[in-house]
């Protein structure tokens, strides 16, 4: 544990009445409690009249590690103001003897006009490498809407909006330094605390009267380091999550907003497509059979038909005669201006039978194809079947759709542009997690 | 509606990357729809490219050539 170092804005000493040691006093004006650093007493004294004598008004047992990681009496600008770091606690919990967090008393390092703004006294408090710079709140907060600051969820007229994190009665385990009040009288005070992050609320209520509020930002360790002039390195390692830590995902609403404008737009041009790409119909029906003796294999040529605008062609061939039997069939779509062709070769089986008193059918008399891209112009389809020896003649349907709706377009689109929403909710909501973890009043908590 | 505006501006300058692929996106959704065109691929066998010509067409059958089926 770091002995109290004399800073040049020391003016007086007090001596500590169970060990005799001398200790600094930054701020003889306001300090009348101290904690000694040797003997871990907590004792009154007024600095200013040293003849009245030091009252012990309680002693630590020992000397909780790590100890402060500011070191006392340090100046710093924080919140706006030059303050100089005068007092340390260690604070715990009366109904959790693990939960445990380090406080630092911050007063003005340089006399500042008038009283002392309302901001103070300043805080720093450090919750497993978590910071939070408090100070007290100008008056409680006015809540919007019909619900009250008691309840679990509210907003205040700035538009935040706070939850109910935790509740709890602190237990002082530790303290060194100097103090502008009896920090043991806070063991009687109930600590409700509500979060907006990267805001803290808190409210001090003593029995029935009326709560003080004090408002704590969280800050980065990095800027708490700055603002003392130390290494990051130096200061506590950051685990979990802070309960006023921002979350890192923290525009996660702007992004919510553009996706489901993409996802808008998108549906509304898919409808669009519909409507100004209508679907149009057609089928004709031929027969085909088997090999002739000589092994030759019949050709079907398809009535002529217009794509009247580029668009994708669906192609559905039936062959509802086909029994036990298997046919494959090339489809050779040909653009009668152009010559292009397109191609794509199907295998069509279907069997049935009866086994143990049971029917069964294996295959399908139907398969289907997509031709996309596919330029406005004249076509017809030729057909090339291969039949299996005695299958005999079977009607073959040819089903077409022009301008068929290309769902899997809008499908993989929409879930291409989905990811990263996706991937930032997940991330946010994880966060939310971790941090809620910590708390008694977690949303996430499933009901078991 | 110029919040309604304001709201979405802030959004894209918040997220240019993603507001950029989502125009792509859209850009192509349009034009592949336009075209008929399937970003999946289709079932098109043939390796066969234009032709050139009303003239060609005479040919019978397109891109099918030899069929074999065991």
């Amino acid at each position: 544990m770091s002995e109290l170092a004399p800073s040049p804005a020391t003016v007086v000493w007090v001596t500590c009445p169970q060990c005799a040691a001398p200790l600094p006093c930054q701020d003889p004006a306001h300090s009348r409690y101290f904690g000694c650093a040797r003997c871990r007493t907590f004792f009154r004294a007024n600095p200013l009249a040293p003849a009245s004598g030091a009252q012990r008004l309680d002693g630590f047992k020992t000397a909780l590690e790590p100890g402060p990681s500011l070191p006392l009496g340090q100046v710093a600008l924080l919140g706006g103001y030059r303050c100089r770091l005068t007092g340390y606690q260690v604070r715990g919990e009366q109904n959790d003897r693990l939960a445990e967090w380090r406080e630092y008393q911050l007063r003005p390092a340089e006399p500042l006009t008038g009283d002392d703004p309302a901001d103070f006294p300043l805080q720093l408090a450090e919750y497993q490498g978590h910071w939070l710079l408090v100070r007290r709140a100008w008056q409680a907060p006015d809540v919007v809407g019909p619900r009250s600051a008691q309840d679990g969820s509210w907003e205040d007229e700035t538009g935040r909006s706070y939850q109910l994190w935790h509740r709890y009665q602190p237990l002082i385990r530790d303290a060194l330094g100097e103090f502008d009040w009896n920090i043991l009288d806070d063991e009687d005070l109930r600590l409700t605390e509500y979060i907006s992050p990267p805001y803290l609320l808190a409210s001090e209520q003593l029995r029935s009267d009326r709560p003080s509020w004090y408002l704590a930002q969280y800050l980065e360790p990095e800027q708490v380091a700055q603002a003392f002039g130390l290494a990051r390195p130096s200061l506590p390692v950051r685990r979990g999550v802070g309960a006023a830590q921002p979350n890192p995902t923290q525009h996660w609403p702007q992004l919510a907003r553009l996706a489901g404008l993409v996802a808008g737009l998108l549906t509304v041009l898919q409808i669009l497509f519909f409507l100004l790409k209508p679907t149009v119909n057609g089928a004709e029906e031929f027969v085909v059979t088997s090999p002739d003796r000589a092994g030759y294999q019949q050709m079907v040529v398809s009535k002529s038909f217009e794509m009247r605008e580029p668009g994708a062609l669906a192609v559905t061939l039936e062959t509802p005669d086909l029994n036990n039997h298997w046919a494959e069939i090339t489809a050779s779509l040909v653009n009668e201006q152009t010559g292009r062709g397109y191609e794509f070769t199907r295998s069509l089986e279907y069997y049935e039978g009866v086994e143990d008193g049971e029917h069964w059918t294996e295959g399908s008399r139907s398969v289907d194809a997509i031709i996309s891209a596919v330029p406005a112009g004249h076509y017809h389809f030729n057909f090339y079947p291969t039949l299996e020896k005695d299958t005999g003649a079977v009607a073959l349907i040819l089903r077409l759709e022009e301008n068929t709706a290309l769902w899997s377009n809008y499908l993989l689109i929409m879930s291409v542009l989905a990811l990263l929403p996706l991937w930032v909710w997940l991330r946010r909501r994880s966060f939310e997690q971790d941090r809620w973890s910590n708390s008694d009043f977690n949303p996430y908590a499933t009901e078991n | 509606m110029l919040d309604f505006l304001r709201d979405y501006w802030l959004a894209v300058r918040r997220w240019p990357v993603y507001a950029g692929l989502a125009a792509l996106g859209l850009a192509t959704f349009v034009g592949t729809g336009l075209r008929g065109y399937r970003l999946l691929g289709d079932d098109n066998e043939s390796t066969e490219a234009e032709r050139g010509g009303p003239g060609s067409h005479g040919g019978a059958h397109g891109g099918h050539g030899v069929f074999y089926h065991k």
